[in-house]
């Protein structure tokens, strides 16, 4: 029988299809059930376009995964995917948890149910085993997309593509980008077919030109006013539309400037003006909310203009903001590329959130500085935390002569964040003297030298660089340095002087989180005069050691909250996923051992030390806690200094050395288990807990609230307004997940539009209520207003919302809550936040 | 003296692998993979008492208990917000749909609500009778709140 199957597979090989069928058929014969023989005559039949009579064959072995696959293939290329679809439902259930069987039902279903193949498309894609978009999936996404499209939702198949060439790798973007640009010329025609874009006739665009100068003048109102009345005249003029879009956004009417960029893309799509317009309005007034959608428009303007160095700085923009690091230092090089400067590149790069532990933009000088690319993406590379490939991109600039006062300090930071505190002072220093004025590198080695100990040079440089112009960022460790040195009253008039210069910075939070212990530490020293204690007074010796040390988890989220967003996933996982489930089982382990149940302990032994135990992942878990310190500018020292890791990080190497004695069934393994159990156990378990509750927590407090409405009544748009009282409501001991910093933001949104939109009243009140199945309960903070018109939860809710509102969802979001409009008595409406209430010790029930 | 039978509600395998390991001694275990096998299995009779498991990020859509397109609303209309909500809470649905249909048995619910003393004395109050374990107890910790 081998040798008739060898024959039949040789003469498929020469091409002898008729040969090869008989061949596989006398197998068959001798043998029903080889499956090799049966799907090689399927094959020689298909080649003979006996496809029926190959299905048939195949039909034959409906419980093998191999036959029911490729029936289900061959019934795809026949077009026959009802039945494709049975056979790969089939198929699941013979090889159930199978990616390559998702995309293939994806296939089966995109001509019959596209929004079905969709959705498995998009379980292939979060499968385990799936790491990207591959070529068979580009095809089969560029399949369901026409699908989509020709089941009329043009805009889902849009989407479709956009998400998925974002996540894709160079090779498939191209091929999903291709399509998208059919798409788009494809809507081109069909808008020409219908007329396309008005032509203005001369007397309106004498008046289009006079709204232009208006505007150009800064005349806003005016501006507006002229173009309104041409707008509703002529709707089907994308220039008309692209104007007072412009001006729109001028008067922070992001939605309506949305809609006419929108209106006015669709009438001239081949214009690469209006997606680039559309791009850049996304990116300048969400915050980074649609960031990644921005980039979409950015990218088709590019496609349409490629030689435009400006268009591909704004698409490098985009893709940064949206977290897209390898796209943006692709878009960056594509600038360069054509002409532009990286010094403008990086001039250009807008604060998010990762490049908040790294100074703001190089201010640019009239000089024509021409920094290499490699400064660029080091410097992104740096800002994502990938610290090698940064420092590989500066040595090759170096190597190669490209030596600057930019790339020092971009090497100081990072030697800085390292904790290679002599070289990042040896940088800067080189920096310094090419710019011996520069604030920024004054405040980077003052930082330096205050973590050496070095006081005294320390607070001379950082006193320079706080008395030159745009030197204000230099109060916040000169006000660090006074607390620290028992001086709280200094140390708020510094802390206060850093929040009127610098205050809306990334290092919000962290002065805020200062000023906090300052007024606690004046509190403390007050009482120490009446207790007539001076204990209290060396602390700041000890604190000065430690930081010189290196420093620990909760030192590193005093001094930058924002660091808790990277933490609290990997500490989350810690408790849950290594923690859980394992430690709890030391104990009786121990009881195990001492009564010598060998096989109990082989299987805890696997879970404790075997590939991904407990000890393995332990470690692998304070790594990457280490390495969030180091982003965040703070060199931890967990094994040492750290009151929770330290003790649990030597109980894990305790463990890890009873191994041998467990493997040997030694009784003196049980008490070790018992010591390590009581650690990890026990004050790990339950500080980690304690850590996460902490650091998700926010108290909303009279203090917070007038804050953001301050912040928002001294902004420039309101300087000549009256200044307006608000009344605010707020009990004690309300405590709700979130960020100080985020919940200013939110509120000082909210506080915004409502002036912007004429509000003579606000005030904010809050209420508690509670969910009856879990016993959670949440803060609801009404921001009221008396501002006509009105807004309705729907409305917040979609994406054409005003200036802020957006930003708004999405941080409240991010805090587990919601979104939605009330009324409110005596108010024309009020927006409700729904905050998740979080207990603390000693709050108000 | 007769086996306590106790019936594990969790959405993956870890408490009933621990529980048959550890704790064989005085108990029969079972275990239900989601909240309404449970009720289903409690229907039946035969159990003494529910060890229950708080979150279930791994249990489909379909098993979960609790309305999504209601918790959306919390949400702002955001189903996926929703379901996360709903699988890490998943403990107090099921829990609350076994009053809902009868069942009085004792419930040891497994998550540290230590942290939320306020929180606690709501459900054990509401859902009684109910106590919670920290979800590191040992198994001693879990044979002395289960009283076996």
């Amino acid at each position: 029988m081998r040798r008739l199957y060898v024959a039949a597979l040789e003469a498929e090989g020469d091409g002898d299809a008729a040969t090869a069928e008989s061949g596989y058929r006398a197998v068959l014969r001798a043998e029903e059930d080889f499956l090799p023989a049966r799907l090689g005559l399927a094959r020689a039949l298909v080649v003979q376009q006996d496809a029926d009579e190959a299905i048939a064959v195949l039909s034959v072995a409906p419980f093998d995964a191999e036959a029911v696959e490729a029936r289900g293939r061959l019934l795809l290329s026949l077009d026959r995917f009802e039945e494709a679809g049975t056979a790969f439902a089939r198929l699941e259930r013979l090889a159930p948890g199978s990616a390559e069987v998702l995309l293939l039902q994806a296939e089966a279903l995109a001509h019959t149910r596209p929004r079905a193949a969709r959705q498995r498309l998009e379980d292939w894609l979060g499968h385990p085993s799936v790491s990207g978009i591959d070529a068979s999936g580009a095809r089969v996404a560029v399949l369901v997309a026409d699908a989509l499209r020709e089941a009329e939702d043009e805009d889902e198949a849009q989407q479709l593509l956009e998400s998925l060439s974002a996540a894709s790798g160079a090779e498939e973007h191209e091929i999903l980008r291709e399509r998208l640009d059919r798409y788009q010329v494809e809507k081109a025609a069909r808008m020409l077919a219908r007329g396309g874009s008005e032509p203005l006739p001369a007397d309106v665009r004498g008046r289009l030109e006079r709204a232009r100068t208006s505007f150009a003048a800064g005349d806003v109102t005016l501006a507006r006013k002229e173009l309104a009345p041409l707008v509703r005249a002529h709707p089907r003029s994308a220039e008309l539309l692209a104007t007072w879009a412009a001006v729109s956004a001028e008067t922070g009417e992001v939605a309506e400037a949305e809609r006419a960029l929108h209106a006015a893309m669709a009438l001239e799509p081949l214009d690469a003006a209006y997606a680039a317009a559309l791009g850049r309005l996304l990116l300048e007034h969400y915050g980074g909310l649609h960031a990644r959608e921005a980039a979409g428009h950015l990218e088709r303007a590019v496609r349409l203009r490629p030689g435009s160095g400006d268009l591909w700085l704004s698409l490098a923009d985009a893709r940064w903001q949206g977290g897209q690091l390898d796209a943006a230092a692709r878009a960056y090089a594509g600038a360069v590329q054509r002409g532009e400067t990286a010094e403008r590149a990086v001039a250009r790069q807008t604060p998010g959130p990762e490049r908040e532990a790294f100074p703001a933009p190089v201010e640019l000088d009239e000089r024509e500085l021409s920094l290499p690319l490699g400064y660029w993406v080091a410097r992104v590379y740096a800002a994502a935390g990938r610290t090698d490939e940064a420092l590989a991109e500066l040595a090759t600039l170096r190597n190669e002569g490209e030596e600057g006062p930019e790339v020092a300090e971009l090497e100081a930071s990072l030697a800085l964040a390292a904790g290679e505190l002599p070289r990042a002072e040896t940088l800067y220093r080189e920096a310094l003297a090419a710019r011996p004025s520069e604030p920024r590198l004054l405040v980077g080695l003052g930082d330096v030298l205050l973590l050496q100990g070095r006081e005294a040079e320390a607070l001379v440089l950082l006193e320079r660089a706080a008395g030159l112009p745009g030197g204000a960022s230099a109060w916040l460790p000169l006000a660090r340095h006074r607390y620290e040195a028992w001086k709280p009253w200094e140390a708020e008039a510094q802390v206060e002087r850093f929040l009127a210069g610098a205050g809306a910075g990334p290092q919000l939070d962290e002065a805020l989180a200062l000023k906090a212990d300052i007024l606690l530490r004046q509190r403390q020293i007050r009482s120490a005069a009446v207790l007539g204690g001076v204990g209290l007074l060396l602390l700041p010796l000890g604190v000065w050691a430690a930081r010189r040390r290196g420093g620990s988890v909760e030192e590193l989220l005093a001094r930058s909250p924002d660091a808790f967003r990277d933490l609290a996933p990997v500490l989350s996982a810690l408790r849950h996923e290594v923690l859980k489930h394992n430690t709890s089982l030391l104990e009786p382990l121990a009881d195990a051992v001492e009564r010598g149940d060998d096989a109990l302990v082989a299987w805890a032994s696997e879970r404790l030390f075997g590939e991904q135990g407990v000890v393995e992942r332990f470690r692998e878990h304070t790594a990457r806690i280490a390495a969030i310190g180091q982003r965040h500018g703070m060199v931890l020292n967990l094994v040492r200094q750290d009151p929770l890791f330290a003790p649990a990080l030597a109980a894990v190497t305790r463990l890890a050395g009873l191994q041998r004695d467990l493997d040997r069934m030694q009784p003196r393994a049980a008490q070790g288990l018992r010591e390590v159990a009581e650690v990890l156990n026990g004050d790990t378990y339950r500080g980690i807990g304690a850590l996460l509750a902490r650091g998700q927590c926010v108290a909303i407090t009279d203090e917070l609230v007038a804050r953001a409405w301050d912040a928002v009544q001294a902004e420039p748009a309101r300087r000549d307004a009256p200044r307006l009282p608000l009344g605010i409501d707020l009990p004690e001991g309300l405590y709700v997940r979130g960020s100080h910093r985020d919940l200013h933001d939110v509120l000082a949104n909210l506080f915004r539009n409502a002036l912007q939109a004429g509000a003579t009243r606000v005030a904010v009140r809050t209420s508690v209520v509670e969910d009856w199945i879990t016993g959670l309960e949440s803060v609801v903070v009404r921001v009221a207003d008396d501002a006509p018109g009105k807004v309705s939860t729907a409305q917040i809710r979609s994406r054409f919302i005003e200036r802020g509102l957006g930003l708004v969802v999405d941080l409240v979001h991010r805090f587990g809550g919601s979104v939605s409009v009330v009324d409110e008595p005596g108010f024309e409406k009020a927006i409700a936040l729904t905050l998740p209430r979080t207990e603390i010790p000693g709050d108000v029930p | 003296m007769s086996l306590r039978r106790v019936l594990i509600i969790e959405d993956g395998t870890e408490y009933i692998e621990t529980m048959t390991r550890f704790l064989a001694d005085g108990f029969a275990w079972e275990r239900a993979g989601s909240g309404p096998a449970g009720i289903e299995r409690l229907r039946a009779g035969g159990i003494d008492a529910v060890f229950l498991d708080m979150r279930f990020d791994r249990a489909p859509e379909g098993e979960l208990i609790g309305d999504l397109d209601e918790v959306a609303e919390r949400f702002s209309g955001d189903r996926v917000l929703a379901r996360r909500f709903v699988e890490d809470h998943q403990g107090t649905f099921v829990l609350a749909a076994l009053r809902e249909a009868g069942v009085t048995l004792p419930v040891v619910l497994s998550y540290d609500f230590s942290g939320e003393p306020r929180r606690w004395e709501r459900l054990a109050e509401r859902f009684a009778p109910v106590r919670y374990l920290p979800d590191n107890a040992s198994p001693a910790q879990v044979r002395e709140a289960l009283g076996g």
